[in-house]
């Protein structure tokens, strides 16, 4: 039964996955040629220089990627189930209606945590290659906030999707993007060291409220 | 659903955790205004200092005693702080106190420093660039390389991203030569090649020495300060002064400020005769002249002003202004009992920052609680009574929380 579940939702999002990979890849190749533009420009040793002074993101271009591609696979996952209350089907499947969910949500959270884990070595593997360690870890600094906004975006887009009431859907919308926001604050690289840990509670706290929406939609809420 | 009941709790704690955040930011972004101190500057022919008070107030010119002076006075009394506007007019005067004002040690003698705790709660790379001290040109060369210092001293070479193991063995030598004990507890030095000259790093070893490295003729320059036991450096601020009287300023974990001079190839703190300052909450700014160094130190509580005499540091006149109530403090006080940030005036770092106000502001908490439990029919006893308890607790935050999450309204469908 998971199995089909989760080939159902394999179905509904593989062309989404396949466009964002497409994407990533993309945004990943041009900020490389960013970079390698800003080394024939400046000069390596300026580059350095300027990079410790001035603190210039790394990967400018990845800044909001994540958090669209955690926003575009909740829809793409749960926006067909609220249609015609297509939900009310999966949830009437012979499992737990929580086990259900939960295997949606981990297939999410999958996909995008995927989707990061594949690029941020790569992104800070390629800057390794001209850039000292210290840089690399700066990058992976600036980079951290960013790319866990991606599954807390994702989780919080589920929460939002499946909301049965719309009323209630645009008033938790409120608080979704506020949280999304902590994850955006302007500072310095290295500066949310030590709030990545509470960013990662805020996504572990996030996972349960899909719960919630579907537990209204199961009452019969409207 | 099982659980739903503690998932709801969960929600509703992470919404009123969002709105402990969200709302007083944005009531703080409508409310808050900057202390607005006047400018200060010691007058070294009144011997009082002069304040030049701004947002179009009454006698917006005045000295510590409250004696009112026109623009033209005010002028005449801060010679070496207007002598361009004073020369021009022909009213410069040739000395003070007797001693001849000579232009270029006007020129040479200026000091500007200003220390916030920013400069010290920063994010560091830990990545240096180190020059030659004694270039042959006049103006400094980039090296080609960077440096780290923490459990070694290692020169990266940026051409070949790689060590560059002759200069990092040769600086390591000399280190350890001169008695350096890794690891490095901090490293400061002043990074920019459009500095006037350069002085290098000074650097804290494990064993809280303060170290002097520079590199002169390709060479490592190491040396140990020698501070009196008694200083426990915090933090240093490279400054290199026109006249290089001094290396930097040198803060204690006591919060005194030292200057440190060169003394015949040895070091001498000299410590700034003001009261110490919170090197964590603290501003302090200086502006000093071949005679007197004028210094501000800012407190949550007010703004302390010190005139200080160039040559020996000592206090000549001092002057205190008590911080205005903040509109937003008045705010905060009387509506939120606590609230939450996540950024801090003191601190480059991103943490969260409970802020606790005033007791009276949970008065309000207790008159929305009592809304919840007398207003809003048709709810359970069991739900006013959770509600009220919430919205005392967790204030206006809570009540938003508590609407926003909707589970008041529900309509169940059969």
């Amino acid at each position: 039964m998971y199995k089909s579940l989760l080939y159902k939702e394999w179905i509904k999002t593989r062309s989404v996955i396949a466009c964002l990979a497409v994407i990533f890849l993309g945004v990943g190749i041009y900020s490389f040629m960013k970079i390698s533009e800003s080394i024939r420009l400046l000069g390596i040793v300026n580059l350095w220089e300027t990079t410790i002074q001035k603190d210039p993101a790394m990967f400018p271009q990845f800044k909001y990627l994540p958090l669209l591609a955690g926003i575009l696979l909740a829809i793409t996952q749960y926006v067909p189930e609220l249609q015609f209350k297509r939900l009310k089907l999966t949830l009437h499947l012979p499992l737990n209606e929580n086990k259900i969910l939960l295997t949606m949500l981990l297939y999410g959270v999958t996909a995008v945590l995927s989707l990061l884990l594949i690029t941020l070595p790569i992104l800070l593997l390629g800057l390794g290659q001209r850039f000292p360690s210290e840089i690399v870890w700066t990058g992976f600094q600036q980079l951290a906030p960013w790319f866990l906004a991606g599954p807390a975006a994702y989780l919080i887009a589920a929460w939002i999707c499946l909301e049965p009431q719309w009323k209630q859907r645009i008033l938790t919308v409120i608080p979704g993007i506020i949280a999304l926001s902590f994850f955006f604050l302007r500072a310095k690289s290295g500066a949310y060291q030590p709030f990545d840990l509470y960013l990662i509670l805020l996504v572990i706290v996030a996972f349960f409220f899909a719960f919630y929406s579907t537990a209204r939609f199961k009452e019969g809420v409207q | 659903m099982k659980n739903k009941e503690t998932i709801y709790v969960l929600v509703l704690l992470f919404v009123t955790l969002v709105a402990l955040w969200g709302i007083p930011e944005l009531v703080k972004t409508a409310t808050y205004s900057n202390n607005r101190y006047p400018f200060v500057y010691f007058s070294s022919t009144e011997k009082k200092l002069l304040f030049k008070e701004f947002d179009g107030r009454e006698n917006a010119l005045h000295d510590d005693e409250g004696k009112v002076y026109t623009d033209k006075e005010y002028d005449a009394a801060l010679p070496l702080l207007n002598f361009r506007q004073l020369t021009v007019n022909g009213e410069m005067p040739d000395s003070i106190d007797g001693i001849a004002i000579d232009p270029r040690e006007l020129r040479v003698k200026q000091v500007n420093f200003r220390y916030g705790p920013l400069n010290k709660n920063t994010p560091n790379p830990g990545l240096y660039i180190l020059y030659e001290s004694l270039p042959k040109k006049a103006k400094l060369e980039s090296p080609g390389d960077l440096f780290r210092l923490k459990n070694k001293i290692e020169f990266i070479d940026a051409a070949s991203n790689r060590v560059n193991k002759q200069k990092s063995e040769l600086f390591q030598t000399a280190l350890l030569k001169a008695g350096y004990t890794f690891p490095a507890q901090w490293t400061s030095g002043n990074l920019n090649i459009r500095k006037p000259y350069d002085e290098g790093y000074f650097s804290l070893d494990a064993q809280g020495q303060l170290y002097h490295i520079k590199m002169v003729n390709g060479r490592p320059f190491i040396k140990n300060t020698q501070l009196d036991p008694q200083i426990e450096p915090a933090f240093f601020a490279m400054e290199e002064v026109a006249d290089k009287r001094f290396y930097g300023f040198l803060f204690d974990k006591k919060g005194r400020c030292y200057i440190l001079e060169a003394d015949g190839g040895k070091y001498k703190t000299v410590q700034l005769d003001i009261d110490p300052i919170r090197l964590d909450a603290d501003e302090l700014m200086i502006i000093g002249n071949f005679l007197y160094w004028t210094v501000a130190v800012q407190t949550d509580k007010g703004k302390h002003f010190y005139a200080l005499q160039t040559e020996t540091l000592k206090k000549v006149r001092y002057a205190y202004i008590e911080a205005a109530i903040n509109k937003w403090d008045a705010i905060a006080g009387n509506f939120f009992p606590f609230y939450l940030t996540f950024k801090d005036k003191h601190s480059e770092y991103i943490a969260p920052h409970l802020h606790f106000t005033t007791y009276t502001a949970w008065i309000a908490n207790v008159l929305l609680a009592a809304l919840f439990l007398f207003l809003f029919p048709g709810r359970a006893k069991k739900k006013k009574i959770f509600d009220s308890i919430y919205t005392l607790i967790f204030g206006i935050a809570g009540a938003v929380a508590l609407i926003v999450t909707g589970e008041r309204e529900n309509k169940i469908k059969n």
